[in-house]
């Protein structure tokens, strides 16, 4: 699946082709009539999706989230109109077209699928593993998750499933969910820990012999499974149950 | 100027049937996904009792340190400050339906099927209706879209708004009548309550507005109002250079003009989970 998604972003650069091709319909239309509607809102189009990025230059030096994705987002649908406008004056014949435009939104749905299928699957994961510790037994629970992100991810559904005073450990890494089974199944040297249930968890976990680290945005610690179990008192009800999907 | 009247279309029922089905098809597994990031942090605004409180959270969230997101901490986090009015929403909506993720989930679900509707229309008008279907269906099934329209984020909100501001002034422009100006000025103040970026927009509309303001008869008030909100924004850039509240820990991407164009090659499958 990954090699299919080297096929379709080129996708994206083909795509420019009518899209600047749109633009320059849109121009035409506007300096052909210039006291239509329909023109003005046409010559409104790529202003509107040139602004952000003049903006993103200007503004972007001062407030750097400005540049996140989701900031384009709301151009998807002009950007779209854009290139279909073109679109359509390349390719005159109606079946051709709607063909055409098939293959994109096939393309398109693939694209997405080999792209963001595996967060997604993680996601699902993550939230069964929280439910499922949250039910079992033991006083302790080891969880990993793969969100690689912050604690209160964990914190929001620990909340909605646990009603007991368990003590949790979150084991945090970028690395696919079956791969932390497998690492914590052999023993790994390091691992990424953080107490979620401690309130001093810095001195807690220092005090057994954790390192912290502050290469990290986010705070964690890495030790050795063995210091987990030294950690817990009790190396039996450390379970990773919550890992069988 | 503007004579020609705008034409007089119903919608087909089988072109609303055919994009609600193409809309739900791909959605509808979704509406029960678990909340990434992003949501929970903005749930987190929206269970706030009061979006411009210093810390305290409600009931259901305390226990939390106090570095927990809240309105104020929004600007050292250098996460952007949007106005309130889908905070407000949404903080009466889970009173009502709960946090759960369906519940979350549903209002960003109906704005993105009334974008694709909206969509359509206006395309419609201004490139005709073989290249609104093609292009809304293509965007129906963009990764992006579908991402966003089940995501309890501002992004589907945005896009509503954004094409019906769009749909509502070409109306004006076609028709020239009060009850359109008026449909216009109160989605111009719904949408600047909703999202900053929404300046972007109000700027193109203030130049066209400008140009042709004596042929539209747009009056003084409306300039006003779009000056105020450009200078709000404005003044807000300046406490937030002056105040050095973005001179923390960056995790943006450098500005560089081919960031800027890899934005646009991967615009339609660009978005968020994490």
């Amino acid at each position: 699946m990954k090699e299919l998604s080297f096929i379709l972003k080129p996708l994206n650069i083909i795509l420019l082709v009518p899209l600047c091709i749109g633009v320059w319909l849109a121009l035409n239309a506007y300096r052909k009539n210039k006291q239509d509607p329909k023109s003005l809102i046409l010559i409104l189009l790529p202003v509107i999706f040139i602004m952000p990025f003049i903006s993103y230059y200007v503004i972007g030096r001062f407030i750097h989230k400005f540049g996140e994705n989701r900031n384009f987002f709301y151009l998807l649908p002009i950007y779209l109109l854009l290139v279909f406008y073109g679109l359509k004056s390349m390719i005159a014949d109606k079946k051709a077209f709607y063909l055409v435009s098939c293959i994109i939104a096939a393309l398109f749905v693939l694209s997405g699928i080999t792209m963001y299928y595996p967060q997604l699957r993680d996601f699902y994961t993550a939230r069964y593993m929280i439910k499922e510790s949250a039910e079992m037994q033991s006083s302790v629970s080891v969880i990993a998750t793969p969100y690689g992100s912050m604690s209160f991810d964990f914190q929001y559904y620990k909340e909605r499933f646990n009603a007991s005073s368990k003590t949790y450990l979150w084991i945090k890494s970028n690395e696919p969910i079956q791969s932390i089974y497998k690492l914590i199944k052999n023993e790994p040297s390091f691992i990424l820990i953080e107490d979620t249930t401690s309130t001093d968890k810095s001195r807690k976990l220092s005090a057994l012999g954790f390192e912290e680290t502050s290469s990290r945005a986010l705070s964690g610690f890495y030790g050795p499974l063995s210091i987990i179990q030294k950690l817990t008192q009790q190396p039996s009800s450390i379970t990773i149950k919550a890992y069988k999907q | 100027m503007f004579e020609k009247a705008l034409p007089r279309k119903n919608l087909p029922l089988f072109i609303i049937i055919l994009l609600t089905a193409v809309y739900l098809i791909p959605r509808i597994p979704f509406v029960n996904k678990p909340l990434n990031n992003d949501e929970i942090y903005n749930t987190f605004l929206y269970l706030d009792t009061n979006p411009f409180s210093t810390g305290t959270m409600s009931a259901g969230l305390q226990g939390r340190s106090p570095d927990q997101p809240n309105w104020k901490t929004d600007y050292k986090r250098q996460i952007p400050i949007h106005p309130p009015l889908v905070s407000i929403f949404y903080y009466y909506w889970i009173r009502i339906f709960t946090d759960s993720e369906i519940s979350l989930h549903i209002p960003p679900l109906i704005a993105g099927w009334l974008s694709l509707i909206i969509f359509y229309i206006l395309g419609s008008y201004l490139v005709g209706e073989e290249i609104a279907l093609a292009a809304g269906i293509v965007f129906n099934f963009s990764a992006a879209f579908i991402a966003y329209s089940t995501q309890a984020v501002l992004a589907a909100f945005e896009l509503f708004c954004l094409l019906l501001s769009l749909l509502l002034l070409y109306r004006f422009l076609t028709r020239r009548n009060k009850t359109d100006l008026r449909n216009l000025c109160i989605i111009n103040i719904l949408s600047a309550l909703t999202f900053y970026h929404y300046f972007v927009f109000l700027f193109g509309q203030t130049i066209i507005f400008f140009l042709f303001r004596k042929k539209l008869d747009i009056r003084l008030p409306y300039f006003i109002f779009a000056f105020s909100l450009f200078a709000i924004f404005a003044s807000i850039l300046t406490y937030a250079f002056l105040g050095n509240h973005y001179s923390g820990f960056n995790f943006w991407p450098d500005i560089s003009a081919s960031y800027l164009l890899k934005r646009i090659i991967m615009l339609p499958h660009t978005l968020i989970l994490i």
